[in-house]
């Protein structure tokens, strides 16, 4: 019942006591699964230790990990306990992102189409624009996003490197958030993800704990190797505006608030703004489901970290405009409008049903109490026109029919 | 009906608008009338003279619609109402009459003060009321966020969507801006959305000038925050398929606006 009335884009119907929740609806937003009293709702993840089979193993963290931690804890300790757990390699996304950051200003600079521009990068966002927004659809900028881009280049070096084919070589992320873990194991604008395996933050965190406990009590400085840089990358909001360093932007987060500022895009009210940052979680992907730590928390240690560890990322811009002419940094399939057919195909027919929906409406007591396993009135209207429900499935409908 | 398509005033026979018409004839030649003509029908033509009316009696016509703001000046009046025709005047021309009759039959057509409903499409169209308060600005676009997404759920083309919350997002800022309060009527069919803001207040002096593009009367502070940049009513008319614009100043202003699907 918590997640239905919580989901943002009502998907979540309550049938014969258990929670349904419709595919075409859902966005991935993970709002269900952190609000659910009993646990019920769980993503499809994989096991901490990385996938055993692979000869060398992988492991690519959110820069939203690193948030999890004071800042007291260099970010390599966090390199050292993941290789305590198993993994040969220890590898951040900081390098792809700072290139995707440099592409989506080249992009940005020869694009001369409709205004705003929409980040791609928080997978909930897009399958929001699709589903509610499809209108929009056209403003997503379809660069790729820089975990996948981290995957690819590991899988195309990596190899060569070891000696191993690519197919020795397994690649885990740690996620912050289920939409990510969808990205991964059913992705939608590609064939298939770069990663082999997805571990949600909370996951590891527990493993990964006490083995940085330990490393701490005797680490030094000096054992940082010169090659290793820290970037906060984009895990807090502003983390995409802040890298590009573009004048007319906007950051926003949190379903709600993105919904508002889309509809304002859609009027075409959003008016000196080139590009938004829109991100599902309330501060951006640290406030994602899966962390550990409090949103707020996270972004203070993010900004310390920030102050204390981060280097600024050389760039080879040749590097990049090549790349960006092999068309390498986009999305391999076109992001497409998916929009709900709540009614019919059939103009006609929905309009009929609209009405029809209306006319239920008013007979409802539209105090959305929710006991007929739908979140609103209206939503039990709609099911009802869709043929989903009876009227006496509404307890007050149900007395009355007794009674009449 | 054609009466409202046309927004044609009534010359002669007010008693007997409701007379069915099956079709409509359009010319100026006479002897066409006569040669081709069909009982029942209207004739439109700019032939303001009583040979019209005459021929249209022949033909066994129901009436007669002069073009272009014509009326005939001699006896046509009496001659219609002595062999009951009705008698209407438009200010369109020929074309743009037999368009607006056109788009009428099929539903399309919303007159000026008629139904544009037929009879039976009734079952197939939607209506829905809203209301804009003045100087509102916190709730500026709760309007046209509502009737967006009522066309999105009908499953409407996004593209159209977005045309139709563009301009009901414009016509509503105007009324914040301008206005005390107005009130938005949404009717939707397969193949027609009309929105229509009516509202109190000052009314605009001349409309011409406030559909130029950059033609603002909206404050400093309005621009401060980013409207009345003197876009709006030029941005409905790129947006829509028609715009009406009736405006009483001191009294209120009235947008009509149309989309065809």
């Amino acid at each position: 019942m918590t997640c239905m009335r919580h989901c943002p884009t009502q998907a979540i119907r309550v049938r014969g006591g258990k929670a349904v929740i419709s595919e075409d609806l859902c966005v991935d937003c993970g709002t269900c699964i952190s609000v659910c009293p009993s646990g019920a709702i769980v993503p499809i993840t994989d096991p901490v230790e990385g996938i055993s089979h692979f000869k060398c193993k992988v492991v690519v963290p959110s820069p939203v990990l690193y948030s999890q931690f004071e800042s007291s804890v260099h970010p390599y300790i966090i390199h050292l306990a993941f290789k305590e757990l198993g993994f040969d390699e220890v590898v951040d996304v900081s390098a792809s992102s700072a290139a995707l950051a440099r592409a989506l200003v080249k992009y940005m600079k020869t694009y001369r189409g409709r205004l705003p521009l929409i980040s791609s990068h928080c997978p909930s966002m897009l399958r929001l624009i699709q589903v509610k927004y499809p209108d929009l659809v056209e403003l997503v900028v379809p660069l790729d996003v820089p975990r996948e881009v981290t995957a690819r280049e590991i899988r195309k070096k990596l190899p060569a490197k070891l000696g191993l084919k690519p197919e020795d070589i397994g690649i885990t992320y740690i996620a912050p958030c289920p939409a990510k873990i969808v990205s991964i194991k059913q992705p939608a604008e590609k064939a298939r993800s770069w990663f082999d395996g997805v571990v949600s933050i909370d996951d590891v965190y527990s493993v990964l704990l006490p083995h940085i406990v330990t490393i701490k009590e005797t680490f030094d400085q000096s054992q940082v190797p010169k090659g290793f840089s820290f970037n906060a990358g984009w895990a807090t909001l502003g983390g995409i505006t802040r890298a590009v360093d573009m004048e007319n932007w906007l950051a926003v987060s949190g379903l709600d608030h993105v919904m508002k500022i889309f509809d304002d895009i859609e009027n075409s009210r959003l008016r000196k703004v080139d590009f938004v940052e829109a991100m599902a979680c309330m501060l951006g992907c640290i406030g994602g489901t899966f962390n550990v730590e409090n949103p707020y928390v996270a972004r203070t240690n993010s900004i310390k970290q920030r102050g204390k560890y981060e280097e600024r990322i050389k760039i080879d811009d040749k590097d990049i405009d090549r790349k960006l002419k092999e068309g390498y940094y986009f999305l391999e399939n076109p992001i497409l409008p998916r929009p709900t057919k709540y009614f019919d195909t059939d103009l006609e027919t929905s309009i009929k049903r609209m009405k029809e929906r209306d006319r239920v409406y008013q007979k409802l007591r539209q105090i959305d109490c929710g006991c007929c396993g739908a979140p609103t009135c209206m939503a039990f209207a709609e099911d009802f026109v869709r043929g989903e429900v009876e009227l006496t499935d509404c307890i007050f409908l149900a007395q009355k029919g007794k009674e009449g | 009906m054609i009466k409202g398509a046309l927004e044609a005033s009534v010359i002669e026979g007010v008693d007997r608008l409701d007379t069915e018409v099956e079709h409509i004839y359009a010319s100026d030649l006479m002897s066409d009338v006569l040669a081709f003509g069909r009982p029942n029908s209207i004739l439109l033509t700019g032939l303001a003279t009583q040979q019209a009316v005459i021929s249209a009696h022949m033909a066994e016509f129901v009436g007669v619609v002069f073009i272009r703001g014509k009326k005939p000046k001699d006896g046509s009046e009496k001659f219609a109402k002595d062999n009951q025709l009705i008698l209407l005047s438009t200010k369109l021309d020929m074309y743009e009459a037999c368009v607006r009759i056109d788009s009428t039959r099929r539903g399309r057509y919303s007159g000026a003060k008629g139904s544009w409903m037929r009879q039976g499409t009734e079952e197939m169209s939607l209506s829905r009321e809203f209301f804009i308060q003045g100087s509102d600005f916190a709730n500026a676009g709760m309007v046209s966020t509502k009737v967006k997404s009522i066309l999105k759920k009908i499953g409407f083309d996004p593209k159209l969507v977005r045309r139709v919350a563009i301009s009901t997002y414009e016509g509503e800022m105007n009324v914040v801006m301008h206005a005390k309060r107005a009130k938005v009527d949404l009717s939707v069919t397969p193949g027609l959305i009309q929105v229509v803001i009516e509202d109190e207040g000052k009314g605009i002096p001349d409309v011409e000038l406030a559909m130029q593009e950059g033609f603002t009367t909206a404050t400093e502070e309005m621009r401060a925050m980013g409207f009345g940049s003197g876009m709006g009513l030029p941005n409905i008319k790129k947006n829509s398929d028609e715009l009406d614009i009736r405006s009483e100043v001191e009294k209120g202003t009235t947008l009509q606006m149309r989309f065809f699907i």
